[in-house]
């Protein structure tokens, strides 16, 4: 005998109805505890939001920096800061991001990148903050 | 058991289990929520943990107003900040200053006494000769005569050139001495950061403000799992700490301002005693303690002094733990410090 007509056999429409509810129960716990993942990112300059880019569209935005244009590159759901070199410039260590909650900057410039959405409960590299 | 009794009991079971899950979710939060923002010539980041996330947006919020407030205050690069009034004023005369500016200042100086001038506030004149805060950043030192200059003008004054009066006001010896609070506004800053999200009730939280961090409470029960930059690969870590509690940590470093000129690098930690960048052989100094100034004042000093000396003066700061890396490579971790080598990758 198949599952379906097992299911039907040994239970009441009531107890269908409650196996539903508790499988949505389920899910909207699945969707509480491990958020959303990043869609967009937003340019912040002087932490004021200027600029909001969709990972799902690659794209190359000129912003102006403190000390000269900046560029942010939007490839395959990851961006990134371009060109300005200084050791300062945390985007440059930093190179491509995605997930949600991760940031770049090139802080001279007085630009941050932020990919929208809250970080995992372990971030990325596994750790909560880096001293340096 | 009839089939049909069987599926009910089941069913009552999961449910219940389901909505005992989802219900504490929803009173006990168990994310951690993260807001960075550059501040301080650097970038600031704020982790809450055990609140939910408006609650955690207020706080963090408040405590960023909290550091915009000191830096404002503070930095010597902003034209109205108090620091740069003070470094602007006449010398050989006192210059009323904010209360809270005093106390910081006050630090200072102590902390200066105490590692016998290797940690210094008063050295603003010899960063501009050397122009580390300068972008883009020079390629070459300074003339050597400027760094005698400056020298021969500070030699010989005490408190680094710093009085403060019995009106509490601040007296700058000479155009020699201005204030750079680089060394110990940002442990102050994240200290009140702190402060504040505990008022605003966030009992849990992490302030990272470029190296200099401060650790509350724990991570659901685990201990906040911290890496330390390898000196010499930007992606890499070289240790790792496990923090819970109330702790500070600080790294100073050869490597986040510097230029290489004739295969030398010159880093932005300077020793005022030589007027150029300290060569104690260490190129990474952490230290852990008690409070985020402490710890953000020992880094430098320690850095300055090297290994032997830096430990000697780590001794007189009951509860400071300090992890050292050698230019070599190799390190020197004292018995208390909280952390352990990172493996290799």
């Amino acid at each position: 005998m198949k599952f379906p007509a097992l299911l039907a056999r040994a239970s009441t429409p009531m107890d269908r109805l409650v196996m539903g509810i508790t499988a949505l129960a389920i899910v909207v716990s699945g969707v509480t505890a491990h958020g959303k993942p990043g869609k967009q990112a937003v340019v912040f300059r002087d932490n004021r939001p200027v600029l909001t880019l969709p990972l799902s569209q690659d794209t190359k935005k000129e912003l102006a920096g403190r000390l000269g244009p900046v560029t942010i590159q939007v490839e395959q759901g990851r961006v990134r800061l371009l060109e300005y070199q200084s050791p300062r410039m945390i985007g440059t260590r930093t190179g491509w991001i995605q997930g949600a909650g991760r940031t770049t900057a090139c802080v001279p410039c007085g630009v941050l990148v932020r990919v929208e959405g809250q970080p995992e409960n372990t971030p990325d590299q596994g750790f909560d903050a880096v001293s340096e | 058991m009839n089939p049909r009794r069987w599926w009910i009991m089941m069913l009552g079971l999961i449910g219940a289990a389901a909505l005992l899950t989802w219900g504490f979710m929803i009173t006990a939060p168990t994310r951690m929520y993260v807001s960075t923002r550059l501040q301080m010539g650097t970038l600031v980041s704020i982790s809450t943990w055990g609140v939910e996330e408006n609650k955690a947006d207020r706080a963090m919020d408040l405590a960023f107003e909290e550091i915009g407030r000191i830096e404002a205050m503070m930095s010597r690069f902003m034209p109205e900040s108090a620091v740069a009034h003070l470094n602007q004023a006449p010398r050989g005369e006192p210059h009323a200053v904010p209360e809270e500016l005093i106390g910081v200042i006050e630090r200072g100086v102590e902390m200066g006494r105490l590692t016998r001038g290797a940690f210094d506030i008063g050295i603003a004149p010899l960063s501009d000769v050397w122009g580390f805060s300068r972008e883009p950043p020079p390629e070459a030192p300074p003339p050597t005569a400027a760094i005698h200059n400056w020298l021969d003008a500070r030699n010989g004054l005490p408190d680094q050139g710093i009085t403060i009066t019995p009106e509490q006001q601040i007296l700058l010896a000479n155009t020699a001495v201005a204030l750079d609070l680089g060394g110990i506004a940002k442990g102050y800053a994240v200290e009140r950061a702190l402060e504040v999200l505990q008022r605003a009730g966030v009992a849990n939280a992490l302030i990272n403000a470029g190296g200099d961090m401060r650790i509350a409470g724990a991570k659901g029960g685990q201990p906040w799992h911290i890496g330390l930059r390898d000196p010499r690969n930007p992606e890499g870590v070289v240790a790792v700490m496990d923090v819970a509690g109330s702790r500070a940590i600080s790294t100073s470093g050869d490597y986040e301002r510097y230029f290489m000129s004739d295969g030398v690098r010159y880093h932005h930690i300077l020793d005022p005693k030589l007027g150029a960048p300290a060569r104690s052989g260490l190129i990474s100094v952490t230290v852990q303690a008690a409070d985020s100034m402490t710890a953000d004042a020992l880094s430098t000093a320690l850095f300055v002094l090297g290994g032997e000396e830096g430990l000697k003066l780590l001794r007189h700061f009951p509860g400071s733990e300090a992890f050292l890396i050698r230019a070599d490579g190799t390190f020197i971790k004292t018995p208390g410090f909280i952390g352990t080598k990172a493996a290799p990758r």
